[in-house]
């Protein structure tokens, strides 16, 4: 049986849909479940008859199944009526780290925007066919060229960077247009290269970037809100007082290959976070440490000694206790995702969220109970599983993810810790 | 008296009123900064005058049309002002003083001729080598007219030098190119070196955009205007660039408008110099640079290569070194990489450093101070003209600055498309930094009634972001008028911004600046002083009020370093040093021995001593942690620790031992150390333990046999006369201590060193000083006399030094107690309160001077006011209702739509264009032999001909 696949439930916050109702969501989902290929619709509908009634995936915890949510959403209703979520919580993350450490291309990995050499050139050749096309058109009629180029003006204009959804084949033609026609030698070069290969290619921070997506956690919604920051040292002052408000986690950033920006995530990071929260805030925020690059394993300069070291020490100075420790790597599919996941799912069982619905008045410790008796209600054996792999997390303090289990997984490196 | 009295107590609202004084510049500095002159330019001379202009090119007869119309303009001239600078002459139209300016640069000047005229009683002919002609008419008394075109003959000659750079300067320029081209026929011309676009193409469709009609009209203005070094700025040329520039021509009118190609004229190979002197070094900004050389503009092609990136990496390694106060800031790679599309190294290095200077001050600096500034400034406006947004963003606690602060660093680079951005950008270098307020202003009013449904900053930045995303798409896509339809979302914002807000000018945003500027200052000081106490190394005697307060005099010592700028070395030489330390340490206080040459240059050894060590980089300046350390190890309270230290200081050599110089420079330490207490200012606890022993003794005899009336009277005369006896007493036992120590440092190193014998030739100095060390202890006589043996030199070691200090009583109190308590690092509070005192009052003397000065030039400026009234009246309502708003959408849509006609009959008569050229080159040949005989005959007949050829 493999493993079902996941869409990323990216709401597009656009200004027609201010504020996302519960209908709206599930209505995304099924258009992007419509949108997926028949193969994988398939094997996605068919485990889902095999197991009956059973509504969670038995694997995680966190769902942005479309067809799993409509029935958790049907069952849900059924079982129990009166707790009807209304809005979304709010979990904000903020990722801190040096500059170049690839903080932008983390959040980027995590809400499916890194395009690969495959899809970049068909974008490229399908730019290119549509350019052709309108020198064809261009000998007809005046007002036909007319509306073609009204029509390909829309397209064109529509993005100019690569933080639009890359399932929309249509924008990636016309953001490429900048890279100008290619040609047959393009061509061969990109054949050359791994097609499969993601193509990180991401600006500067200028100050402060926010990005959202919609987590659907056991039928419970969440707004995740990353804010993305710039590293440079002399941008601190402009853009420290509206960070650290109302955060839920910490994520401080560095780069396996640069021992310098480890080091500086406790002598300047940690530092700095400590100093602009307030007594009130620090209660409800968790730390997390994640190292980025680990495909360039051959380079590395920061070994899981000196990540527990470093654990040990920011606990004796600070009094801060680091929640989790990762390492990721923005080239390999999904495993930004997961480590994503994992840190939103820890928040959400340690209630480190900002709960924004006026009608359910209820403390944290309320809501965590609440929360374990859903558990309860549903599936027995999830909830262990997920209290058991808590225990193990706090045991080893570590989770080491080098090498990623999804079957279109990139097999051809081995990473040696 | 009284006359201070009075100042002192109008200190305080004294300064008051300077808080409320704006800062006015020189009459230079306007005039360089209104048209982007070099730094060295300056008003020699300037006059009242009409000018003229004639082009030396003129159509074919058969085209009448254009004949009468060409006539016309011939025959306008402009009255106004001349000024004369050393390297340019200027003239600008009195009306708006923006109908005609002329920005000419002398080297441009082929001839100046004296020339005849009925109704002006002096006048010149100027020829540029353009072969066009610029006729001078003179207004006001001919003795002015003579000075002034003394100096510009002088001027000319001075010129001869730069003029001869002229040609190769030209062949960078495309506009010279497109003349070349299409007038003079030079077919095998080669176009010259220009930006990345030329190889990787220019951002946009270049049918989409019109570029080839709007090149046509470009060239139509040279040939008319004059370009490059010699343009004449019209109504005209604005209304061009607001159409916008066509790609090829964009690099070259970001040059001229932004001033860079002034200089970059006037710096003729200075890039190059820079990048060859620097080759192979390393920098912080440097690494910083290597970081994000493929960050800053990836969705070009041109920055996957390596020529683009090598590019980038020049021009911003340059300007690293060129400006080390800023170096190098992020937004700065994504700005100098939308430069380089269409410029090439040197002319995007100089548009930055233009930028940087002129167009957006402190905006990289290392405090970010201008960005700041700007944010709060725009946050004003917004709460000025949109109140019911600011109310909702403030009512939301939602950030602006988060979504505005990339707007103004990168230009718009990183939130528009590329081909809108340029745009904003050609308007920006037009007409200064108010663009930015202006187009984030008019991005705030569209996406006003979306903002007010937002409830959260992600939100406020998604729509945002969707409208740049969709800024070529209709803006009225509903309407029924197909020429609303045809309207984009961009047209809609360039009519926003540049017509809705054209109110705001440049004299208000100048005056908001300073408005906030103490405020943001402020909290980028307290920033500051708060992350680097963070950074402070570890200190054991220093408690964090002491560390506040030696930051405080640090930086107030440093009087060329400005926190908040971040300008200027933020290092401590010695002599600063010397002021620094006499701020709190009594023993490096001024005194009155102070005048005897002597102590003064025995102080300053000691001080150059402590300097030195504390001086960890060996750099010959002190870094803020150096001095905290150095601090910190005076002030310890571990007797030992203090007794080492001092040691160490003379121990310069580092081998654990003294030889015979190095323990009497120790002594003479010791005894500038001990100044203070030994002429008497200070009391140690020795002297204050024995003054209340007496007292008490005095009061028990008194007590013994006398009434109290007897006591009373007693006592006053008793300790007056104690406090003289005392202080010589204390003296006294200073001196003794000094003489002690050196005796019982010869004494006691006579038994370390026995065994070691090194023939030592003796200096009679040395000598001198050790004997009359003997006289005043004779009874010792034979135990120096040992000492004094030249065949036997003697070495003192930390033990036998640290026992030696310990065997006075002191000194051991000196260095336990006195030498701490000498160091007052907790009483700055005090001293900065005086200064602050002080401060104020030249502050509102200072302001009150300028307020006079204010007003004697605002009367000076009054006959200016007044021909400046008509402009104002000209000058748009700021009010403007909807329907008013209409008819400038659909004025702007006709400007459009004319300029679309005429554009697509020139296109289509193009071929007819190069039959058109041919004729010319004919008509200019005759015209050029009919020319001579006329100059010739003029020559003979004026005597007083001015005539300079380049």
């Amino acid at each position: 049986m493999s493993q079902r696949k996941r869409y990323s439930l990216n709401v597009v916050t656009s200004p027609s849909i201010p504020s996302p109702t519960p209908s709206a969501p599930i209505r995304t989902n099924e258009s992007n479940w419509e949108a997926a290929s028949p193969a994988s619709a398939a094997s996605s509908f068919l485990p889902n008859v095999h197991h009956g009634g059973t509504v969670l995936n038995p694997g995680l915890g966190i769902m942005r199944s479309p067809s799993l949510n409509k029935s958790g959403a049907f069952g849900r209703s059924g079982s129990s009526g009166s707790s009807t979520v209304i809005e979304p919580s709010n979990i904000k993350l903020l990722l801190i780290g040096d500059a170049n450490v690839g903080k932008t291309a983390m959040i980027l990995s995590y809400c499916r925007e890194l395009l690969t050499r495959a899809e970049m050139s068909r974008s490229a050749r399908l730019r290119h066919q549509q350019q052709q096309q309108h020198k064809d058109l261009g000998l007809k009629k005046t007002v036909v060229n007319h509306r073609l180029s009204m029509k390909e003006k829309r397209k064109r204009y529509s993005s100019n960077d690569f933080e639009k959804e890359f399932k929309d084949i249509n924008h990636f033609a016309d953001e490429t247009s900048d890279f100008g026609n290619p040609n047959i030698g393009d061509d061969n070069n990109h054949e050359m290269a791994d097609p499969n290969e993601i193509v990180i290619e991401t600006r500067s921070t200028i100050g402060i970037d926010i990005k959202t997506n919609l987590v659907n956690i056991d039928n419970r919604f969440f707004n995740v809100i990353l804010w993305d920051t710039a590293g440079q040292e002399r941008y601190q002052n402009a853009i420290i007082p509206s960070l650290y408000k109302k955060t839920n986690a910490v994520i401080l950033t560095y780069d396996i290959t640069n021992a310098k920006s480890f080091q500086s995530c406790m002598e300047r990071w940690i530092v700095q976070a400590l100093e602009n929260f307030s007594s009130q805030d620090l209660l409800k925020a968790r730390f997390f440490l994640v190292g980025n690059k680990i495909d360039l394993y051959k380079e590395r300069q920061v070994t899981h000694y000196d990540v527990v070291q470093m654990v040990q020490e920011m606990q004796l100075k600070h009094g801060i206790k680091i929640s989790g420790n990762f390492e990721v790597s923005c080239k390999w599919v999904n495993v930004v995702e997961r480590t994503m996941n994992m840190i939103i799912l820890d928040l959400v069982e340690n209630g480190c969220f900002e709960n924004n619905d006026p009608c359910v008045s209820i403390t944290t410790s309320d809501d965590v109970q609440g929360h374990e008796q859903e558990f309860h209600d549903t599936v027995e054996e999830p909830f262990n599983f997920t209290r058991q792999r808590q225990h193990q997390l706090e045991k080893n303090n570590t989770v080491d993810i080098t090498k990623p289990n999804d079957d279109i997984a990139n097999n051809q490196s081995i990473c040696c810790v | 008296m009284s006359f201070f009295d009075s100042l002192r107590q109008k200190a305080p609202f004294l300064d008051k009123l300077a808080d409320s004084f704006t800062p006015t510049l020189t009459r230079d500095e306007k005039f360089r900064l209104k048209y982007k002159l070099p730094a060295n330019e300056n008003i020699l001379e300037d006059t009242n005058a009409e000018v003229s202009f004639a082009t030396s090119i003129k159509d074919g007869k058969g085209h009448s049309d254009r004949v009468n119309n060409k006539g016309r303009k011939t025959a306008y001239v402009y009255s106004g002002r001349l000024f004369l600078t050393p390297h340019f002459l200027v003239f600008r139209d009195a009306f708006d003083h923006s109908s005609c300016v002329l920005i000419l640069n002398i080297s441009t000047i082929k001839r100046v001729e004296r020339s005849p005229s009925e109704s002006y009683e002096f006048a010149l002919l100027v020829t540029l080598y353009t072969g066009a002609k610029v006729l001078i008419q003179f207004i006001g008394i001919r003795y002015r007219s003579e000075q002034f075109c003394d100096k510009l003959k002088l001027n000319l000659k001075e010129n001869i030098p730069n003029a001869k750079t002229l040609p190769a300067f030209l062949e960078t320029s495309y506009s010279e190119f497109l003349i070349a081209k299409n007038i003079l026929g030079k077919k095998d011309i080669t176009v010259p070196r220009a930006g990345l676009g030329q190889h990787f193409k220019y951002p946009g469709n270049p049918t989409m955009v019109k570029e080839k009609a709007k090149l046509r009209l470009w060239f139509d203005y040279f040939r008319e205007n004059g370009r490059n070094l010699a343009v004449v700025q019209t109504p005209m040329f604005r209304k061009l660039i607001r159409i916008g520039v066509p790609n090829r021509m964009r690099g070259e009118i970001w040059e001229l408008c932004s001033g860079a190609m002034y200089m970059r004229y006037a710096n003729s190979g200075e890039y190059e110099r820079i990048l060859n002197e620097n080759a192979g070094k390393t920098s912080q900004a440097i690494d910083e640079i290597e970081k994000d050389l493929k960050r800053s503009l990836p969705e070009y092609s041109a920055y996957q290569t390596e020529e683009g990136i090598q590019r980038l990496r020049n021009v911003l390694t340059a300007y690293s070194w060129k400006n080390p106060d800023v170096g190098y800031c992020q937004a700065m790679n994504i700005v100098v990489a939308g430069f380089l599309i269409f410029m090439s190294e040197e002319q995007a290095f100089w548009c930055l450093c233009n930028l940087c200077d002129i167009y957006v001050p402190g905006y990289y600096s290392k405090t970010m101070y201008g960005t700041l500034l700007d944010q709060r400034v725009f946050e004003s406006f917004v709460e000025d003209r949109m109140p019911v947004l600011w109310e909702y963003i403030l009512q939301h606690d939602i950030q602006l600055s988060v979504v505005s602060l990339p707007w103004f660093l990168s230009l718009f680079f990183t939130s528009m498309p590329l081909e809108y951005a340029v745009r904003i950008m050609d308007i920006f270098f037009m007409n200064g930094s108010i663009t930015l307020f202006q187009v984030a202003l008019a991005v705030l009013k569209i996406n006003a009634d979306d903002i007010l449904q937002a409830d959260d900053d992600g939100m406020f930045i998604a729509i945002i972001k969707h409208y740049f995303q969709t800024l070529g798409q209709s803006a009225h896509p509903d309407s029924s008028d197909i020429k609303y339809r045809q309207i984009t979302k961009f047209q809609e914002l360039l009519v926003t911004a540049f017509k809705e807000f054209s109110v705001i000018s440049e004299e208000m945003a100048m005056h908001a600046r300073h408005k906030y500027e103490k405020g943001i200052f402020q909290n980028i000081e307290t920033f500051m002083k708060r992350t680097q106490l963070r950074h402070m190394p570890k200190t054991f005697n220093l408690s964090s009020d002491d560390l506040s307060n030696i930051y405080d005099m640090f930086y107030q010592s440093i009087e060329t370093y400005k926190i908040s700028m971040g300008t200027g070395s933020s290092n401590m030489g010695f002599e600063v040093f010397i002021q620094f330390l006499s701020k709190f340490c009594d023993s490096c206080r001024p005194c009155e021995k102070d005048k005897d040459p002597a102590f003064r240059k025995q102080k300053r050894n000691f001080l150059q001593r402590l300097f030195d060590n504390w001086d960890s980089a060996h750099i010959g300046e002190l870094t803020l942690n150096d001095v905290v350390t150095g601090l910190d190890k005076l002030v310890t309270v571990d007797l030992l620790q203090a007794i080492n230290y001092f040691f160490s200081l003379y121990d310069t050599d580092g081998d654990g031992e003294l030889h015979r110089e190095e323990v009497l420079q120790l002594s003479e330490g010791l005894l500038l150390l001990t100044e203070p207490w030994k002429s008497g200012r200070y009391v140690d606890l020795l002297t204050k333990k024995r003054i209340e022993d007496d007292i008490a003794e005095n009061i028990i005899k008194e007590s013994g046999g006398e009434i109290a009336t007897m006591n009373q009277i007693e006592l006053p005369t008793g300790v007056t006369i104690d406090e003289e006896k005392y202080k010589v007493e204390q003296a006294e036992r200073y001196l003794k201590a000094a003489s002690n120590f050196l005796q019982r440092s010869f004494e006691y190193a006579k038994a370390v060193d026995l065994a070691e014998e090194v023939n030592l030739i003796d200096l009679s100095d040395d000598e001198g000083e050790e004997k009359r060390t003997v006289k005043q202890k004779q009874l010792e006589s034979i135990k120096a006399n040992a000492a004094l043996d030249p065949t036997h030199p003697k070495v003192i070691d930390l033990p036998t030094f640290r026992m030696i200090i310990l065997a006075d009583e002191t000194y051991e109190l000196f260095f336990s107690n006195t030498l701490r308590s000498s160091v007052h690092v907790d009483e700055h509070v005090n001293i900065d309160n005086k200064n602050k005192v002080l401060r104020s009052m030249f502050d509102g003397i200072l302001a009150d001077g300028k307020r006079v000065a204010e007003q004697v030039r605002r009367r000076v400026d009054s006959v200016a006011t007044r021909s400046s009234i008509a402009s104002v009246e000209s000058t748009p309502t700021a009010a403007a209702s909807s329907i008013t708003t209409k008819e400038e959408k659909y004025d702007d849509l006709d400007d459009f739509t004319s300029e679309h006609q005429p554009e697509n009959e020139e296109l289509l008569q193009s071929s007819w264009f190069e039959i058109d050229d041919a004729n010319e080159t004919s008509t200019k040949a005759i015209q050029e032999r009919s020319f001579e005989p006329l100059s010739a005959n003029s020559s003979e007949e004026k005597s007083n001909l001015i005539e300079f050829e380049a």
